[in-house]
């Protein structure tokens, strides 16, 4: 568990422009979001990192009951697909039962359109902020929260995509964040803003409006391991896939501290969080989105047991491998209906020659030989005229990437499937 | 990780031994005690502060009077089999009890917080450098977490294990599952040593072994003080076109007196970081990192890890970030949706790639919906909304899009999968959204979980372009109303449902059926579903 270095930062009253304003002794904020449609690992590695129902145990036992406050930077997904509208859902239902505080609306949430907004609105309990959109009639979302001792706007560097998507009215950054540094004086609060946009667009607002508080960005990777500043302004980023939040902690009239938390398997699974999760893995299913998926026309599959009869000694291997029981992994975790994990648990899921279910497909269940060689229905049927291309490392990331496979090494990961 | 590493515990002349990575502050503490005494010249001193060194037959004292009593056969029963898991792992480890003990473990109901996560620790260590002490307490935690709840067996375990990879010399390490992996939350894996732990705690005792005849020898022994120095501690790399791969070096210098060993370990698979040899005191070495850029687009912030035998900072984390130009963006000026009111759509979108480096289509198709594809080379002015980059001049390929009718109404997904010549990115997809007739936005309500009280929830109705009229609203529970009301002229409605708050518990499912105006869709059925609790 990765506790980076702890980094004191202070923000003083005055430094804001305020005057002993009144606060709670001590507030916990924990910031998230940007999660990119990642809402938890599917169980197939155990160092695999982030998700809901982790980030839901660290609010809970690390934050203060009734004084934690959770920040949504958007982001939520990265496609408009049905599974997308689950998603959000989800993650709205989340929020409301995990001390959430306001979701930021960014481009990733407005692309679903102005239902799935106001779906998230309700199930988030009215937490969904834009002060950079001035949402349409029917469809009016707050400008911003006020929670604790903050009063929390959310702004967009691409408010016009949000507009365009939503049919709202865009309003300029250099009117709405004035507003907003005007009403948290006017109301003795402080301001965190939640951005869509970059470090660079973070560090200018910041240079720009030296009032705020806080301004939350978006980055991928993790996020910074020490705090940044400018000037007075706190500038904190969670980095991306929904792997690490950060957790601040605010006294008197300062954060006193700065810890960014990668969300790593000892962190536990929290039960209501689990239990939100279930529900959504169980839409995902009742829908059928994975017999929905597009599939490409290829050459056709063998299946694993096709190769063994040549291939005895890449057999045995094979058989004693984790890759030999990949998909009773994800069956095992109830990911076994999830698109976004099934692909790198059987053969050709993107194929129509491919993986259907167990039941239909029982040949290309599990990791085989054709996930990483390619289909090899020729090569079995005309094994010298028709042979299979040599492959390298490359075969191997397609699934082993960062966010699956964090500790990936192809030497150390080859060694255990050595084969001819 | 550390595998690879190999390291000398050799007695260089009038030099204490030198210890391997992943040892503690507090082991290079004590081996620079013993060295002092035998610099001055007190060997009778040095002798019995070999007591603070680790040694293989370890003694404990085990103190559970603060422990409830109904806990202590338990706990006993998991300090048992801790001890176990670690002797057989480690040849030559003995544990026995002993009132004149190196370890005492000893309870108290909660630990005092740890500052950086508010937590109370779950453990804590107390060394002694007298040497007729016992030389390290563990206090361990009966409750832990926020709020608290008793240590559950797993976390005594590892809490166990923990304190013994300390006593042996190892310093906390970053990945739970091992020896020195931990947490002060309640945690759900077993710890144990991992190889290159097991490696570092014989390489200690190699060096107790040698340190032990240095003393008996009575050699002045300077101590041996490793000191790692890192350059530059931030690294900025960038821009460069995703893709192309970054390659640097980092300088190790040794600042200390005797040799520094350190292995440079990346936190992401898209770096590799080559080995390097130790480095003599006073030396440098460049270590050469890579990063494969391939999966970067824009700012991106990673760190790198340096385990090392330096006497005061074993592991140094420094951070790295990277900022890549992508290798292609699909740029549109359509809507997000694209409405099909008739039999087919005419649509396009253009790759845009940098124009030092273009990237060139081989093929398109459309997949998941009924549709043709073409591709042509294009140049032209376009903002990228997703950059956040305005306006400018941009080359690539507009690819031109045909799409049938889709089968059912409502919205759906057709991909347009684009083939390259480039390996790095051979096939890349765009997805197209498309709305048949009239649609429900979401395609379903989801109320989530529900008590016992009234709760809204709302949907939209839509057809962009083509008003229609709803004429009324069937739901098929008595538990579930709904009403329409117009946003958008009559292109656009918004559907109130009204949960009353009185199903019984379970899974809730009702199906709301909306009348309409139109004759291709007078029925449209929309699913309702929530929990209650």
């Amino acid at each position: 568990m990765k506790l980076y270095g702890l980094a004191t930062v202070t923000v003083g009253a005055a430094a804001l422009g305020l005057q002993a304003i009144p606060s709670a002794p001590e507030t916990v904020l924990f910031l998230s979001g940007n999660e990119q449609g990642y809402l938890s690992p599917c169980g197939c590695s155990a160092p695999m990192v982030g998700g809901v129902k982790r980030r839901a145990s660290v609010i809970r036992q690390m934050g203060i009951p009734g004084r934690t406050l959770v920040l949504e930077n958007g982001g939520w997904v990265k496609s408009a697909g049905r599974q997308d509208e689950l998603k959000v859902e989800a993650f709205a239902q989340l929020h409301s039962s995990a001390s959430g505080a306001a979701i930021n609306l960014t481009t990733s949430e407005a692309a679903l359109g102005p239902g799935s907004i106001l779906s998230v609105g309700q199930l988030s309990g009215n937490h969904l902020i834009s002060s950079t959109v001035k949402m349409r009639q029917g469809l009016e979302l707050p400008a911003f929260r006020k929670s604790g001792p903050f009063l929390i706007g959310g702004v967009s560097i691409r408010a016009q995509a949000i507009a365009d998507s939503l049919g709202g009215e865009v309003v300029p950054l250099d009117v709405a964040i004035p507003q907003l540094v005007q009403r948290a004086r006017s109301e003795r609060l402080y301001l965190i803003i939640l951005l869509e946009g970059s470090r660079e667009d973070a560090v200018e607002l910041a240079k720009s409006f030296p009032q705020i508080a806080l301004i939350q960005y978006q980055s991928i990777g993790n996020p910074p391991e020490r705090s940044q500043r400018v000037g007075n302004v706190l500038l904190a980023s969670v980095g991306d896939g929904g792997k690490a939040v950060v957790r601040l902690v605010w006294k008197g009239d300062r954060f006193t501290s700065y810890v960014p938390i990668v969300l790593e398997p000892g962190y536990g699974e929290d039960p209501t969080a689990a239990r939100a999760y279930n529900t959504y893995l169980a839409r995902v299913s009742e829908e059928k989105l994975l017999e929905a998926l597009p599939r490409i026309e290829t050459r056709k599959f063998a299946g694993t047991a096709a190769c063994f009869t040549c291939h005895a000694d890449a057999a045995k291997v094979w058989k004693t491998s984790k890759h030999a029981k990949a998909l009773a992994t994800l069956e095992h975790e109830k990911h076994q209906r999830d698109p976004d994990c099934v692909e790198c648990h059987v053969v050709g899921l993107a194929s129509i020659y491919g993986f259907r279910s167990r039941q239909e497909t029982p040949q290309l269940a599990d990791v085989g030989c054709e996930s990483c060689h390619g289909p090899g229905a020729a090569h079995v049927a005309h094994p010298k005229a028709e042979a299979m291309p040599k492959i390298g490392p490359e075969s191997c990331v397609s699934c082993h990437r960062v966010e699956n496979s964090p500790k990936f090494d192809f030497a150390t990961y080859w060694s255990r499937i050595r084969h001819k | 990780m550390l595998a690879a590493i190999v390291f000398l515990t050799s007695l260089q002349s009038g030099m204490g031994p030198t210890l391997p990575p992943l040892s503690s502050p507090d082991v290079h503490r004590a081996f620079q005690i013993v060295a002092e005494h035998t610099e001055k010249g007190q060997f009778d001193q040095a002798k019995a502060k070999l007591k603070l060194l680790p040694h293989f037959a370890v003694t404990y004292v085990w103190d559970d009077s603060k422990l409830p009593t109904n806990l202590r056969a338990e706990w006993i029963k998991v300090r048992d089999e801790a001890f176990k898991s670690v002797t057989n792992r480690v040849p030559g480890l003995s544990i026995k009890p002993s009132a004149n003990a190196a370890i005492k473990f000893s309870f108290e109901k909660t630990l005092a917080a740890d500052p950086a996560s508010g937590l109370p620790r779950g453990i804590a260590l107390f060394y002694s450098e007298v040497p007729t002490e016992t030389r390290m307490e563990a206090v361990i935690g009966i409750e832990r977490g926020n709020p608290t709840e008793k240590t559950s067996a797993i976390s005594l375990h590892n809490e166990i294990v923990y304190a013994l990879g300390s006593y042996l010399g190892l310093n906390s390490g970053p990945y739970l599952g091992s020896m020195m992996g931990r947490s002060n939350l309640q945690m759900q894996f077993q710890s144990n040593p991992d190889p290159n732990e097991l490696n570092a705690i014989n390489m200690i005792q190699e060096a107790v072994r040698k340190m032990t005849v240095g003393v008996e020898k009575k050699q002045a022994l300077k101590p041996a003080i490793p000191s790692a120095s890192f350059d530059p501690a931030i690294i900025e790399r960038g821009p460069v076109i995703q893709g192309t791969p970054i390659e640097f070096s980092v300088q190790v210098t040794n600042l200390g007196n005797a040799t520094l060993q350190f292995k440079v370990v990346p936190d992401c698979g898209c770096m590799t970081a080559s080995p390097a040899p130790a480095i003599a005191p006073g030396s440098s070495v460049a270590v050469p990192v890579k990063i494969d850029t391939k999966e970067i687009v824009g700012d991106f912030n990673k760190h790198i890890m340096l385990f090392s035998n330096d006497s005061e900072k074993p592991l140094q984390i420094f951070p790295i970030h990277v900022r890549t130009i992508p290798r292609y963006r699909f740029l549109t000026n359509e809507p997000s949706v694209l409405i099909i009111d008739n039999k087919s759509l005419d649509t396009e979108f253009f790759m845009a790639s940098p124009a030092k480096q273009p990237l060139e289509i081989t093929s398109v198709e459309v997949q998941g919906n009924p549709g043709t594809a073409t591709f042509e080379p294009w140049s032209g002015t376009m903002a990228d909304p997703a950059l956040n980059e305005p306006a400018q001049k941009r080359e690539g390929y507009r690819i031109k899009v045909s799409l049938g009718e889709p089968q059912v109404n409502g919205r759906s997904a057709a991909t347009v999968l684009v083939k390259t010549s480039d390996p790095k990115f051979p096939l890349l997809r765009y997805v197209i959204f498309a709305q048949k007739g009239i649609a429900a936005m979401p395609a379903s309500i989801f109320f989530g979980e529900l008590g016992q009280a009234e709760r809204e929830a709302s949907f939209i109705l839509t057809r962009p372009n083509k008003p229609f009229k709803i004429q009324k609203i069937d739901s098929d529970s008595s538990f579930v109303d709904a009403v329409a009301v117009p946003i958008n002229g009559e292109a656009e409605y918004k559907i109130k449902c009204t949960y009353s708050g009185k199903a019984p518990l379970g899974d809730f499912r009702a199906t709301l059926t909306i009348h309409t105006n139109d004759s291709k869709q007078p029925l449209i059925r929309v699913p309702v579903m929530g929990i209650v609790k």
